[in-house]
């Protein structure tokens, strides 16, 4: 009886163990399907072209992706939010890798207003660089989308 | 009884971890079935050159905005498969048929997908990532005119998810080969159209493709260790040697930003000034043409 109680004992704890381990922030669990299946629902009259899990640890750096844009075509970016995060990720695009000019951002300084999609019409054929980061450096996760308009 | 308890965890371990990793472990036999290529190309390249090469949809709406009429003599013959014998052609030609099958899919041609599907489906089975389709879904949403949405979709996640798969097992000369193939299929598509419609934004999509052009050049060039990709980078050179004669200038200026309905749209203002010698032009559609179907038909 006893050792039936420790085996349960066990289960219970080695399986919170592997539970905290397949989620690397330790919080929320960020395999980003559901985010994908509501970001899909979001797209509308657009295409999804990529999409991008992200998962950041506290204070970690950007993750930045190229992307290439095509003048004449109107391009829809959303970051999908885990609803565990307790800040916002935030999705811009940038001119090159070291930032540069912004074409675009999901988040407006001034106001402090996050958007769920931003929409880009681009008039320049070339390469540039989608970003992710977590407000004020915070863990988080989500998924970001890349589409275009039909 | 504390070495039952113990005896216990480890074997719930083992449980455990075998269930979470079991995926994994199938999937590194089978790519260590696959034969060790001689290219060495790096992760961060190939990652950078896979990204900024743009999408079959992105072409092939272009294609449609400049009001073209869609042709199905444009698209790669799906008869005798077998003419590609390597698994070098075989990646090469999936990416190809994945560019038409955007061309297919953005002009609502399902139809015509079905054979193209099938195609796709035989090169997948010899390169063994056919797990990533579909086929049977695929099959039944192009044999229905309302379901085209739906076979773009899935068409895009596919190769999404393959690409990322074989980048991530180390397979990044068939990931180049597909973005090739992809790339070559639509740029023919687009020269084609351009050599019997030379307007002004028809002969703005030929020049455009100077940066894929380098880029691809670059990339085979760095792996000519392998004879495959060094015979790539020979025929590929006449034109990438054409592009280089043409200029490419962009302005960049701050997208005036603004708020509808909620949303947030950002309008590009930069400016883009291409200038092409006389003739140059039509060499790089004769030259696109050529390599295609020298490559692939």
């Amino acid at each position: 009886m006893k050792t039936k109680s420790y085996f349960i004992l066990a289960f219970i704890v080695l399986g919170g163990l592997v539970s905290f381990i397949s989620t690397p922030l330790g919080g929320p669990k960020c395999l980003g399907d559901d985010e994908y299946t509501l970001g899909l629902g979001s797209l509308g009259d657009y295409s999804l072209i990529k999409d991008y899990r992200i998962n950041m640890k506290s204070g970690a750096e950007p993750q930045s992706f190229m992307i290439s844009l095509k003048s004449g075509l109107k391009y829809r970016f959303l970051p999908i939010q885990n609803p565990e995060n307790k800040k916002k990720m935030v999705l811009s695009i940038y001119m090159n890798q070291n930032k540069g000019m912004m074409l675009a951002t999901s988040f407006n300084k001034a106001t402090g207003k996050h958007y769920p999609t931003i929409d880009f019409a681009s008039r320049t054929t070339g390469s540039f660089y989608i970003f992710f980061e977590m407000e004020d450096g915070e863990k988080g996760c989500g998924v970001g989308m890349f589409s275009v308009a039909n | 009884m504390s070495k039952t308890v113990m005896v216990g965890m480890i074997l719930i371990s083992f449980v455990l971890c075998g269930c979470s990793s079991s995926d994994g472990n199938s999937l590194e036999e089978e790519m260590n079935k696959v034969s060790k290529s001689k290219v060495k190309v790096s992760k961060e390249e190939i990652d950078q050159l896979i990204q900024s090469f743009s999408s079959p949809i992105e072409t092939s709406m272009i294609i449609q905005n400049a009001g073209n009429k869609f042709n199905s003599e444009l698209l790669l013959p799906t008869k005798k498969i077998d003419r590609f014998v390597s698994n070098y052609d075989k990646a090469m030609a999936m990416g190809a048929y994945g560019g038409d099958m955007g061309y297919i899919n953005i002009y609502g041609k399902s139809f015509i997908a079905a054979e193209f599907l099938a195609a796709i489906r035989l090169l997948s089975i010899d390169l063994e990532i056919d797990r990533f389709f579909d086929f049977e879904d695929m099959i039944r949403m192009a044999k229905s005119a309302s379901n085209i949405d739906s076979l773009q979709q899935i068409s895009t996640e596919s190769f999404n998810s393959m690409e990322k798969y074989l980048r991530e097992k180390g397979r990044n000369e068939l990931s180049v080969l597909i973005v090739f193939g992809t790339w070559l299929e639509g740029s023919y598509i687009i020269s084609y159209i351009a050599n019997s419609n030379l307007s002004e934004e028809m002969s703005n999509r030929v020049t455009e493709q100077k940066e894929s052009v380098k880029k691809i050049y670059e990339i085979l060039v760095a792996n000519s260790e392998d004879n495959y990709f060094s015979n790539l980078a020979k025929q590929i050179k006449p034109l990438k040697e054409l592009y280089m004669q043409v200029k490419i200038e962009t302005i960049m200026r701050e997208p005036e930003m603004k708020e509808v309905d909620g949303q947030l749209v950002f309008i590009d203002k930069s400016e883009t000034k291409i200038i092409t010698p006389d003739g140059i032009l039509q060499k790089i559609i004769d030259e696109t043409i050529r390599l295609r179907n020298n490559l692939l038909k």
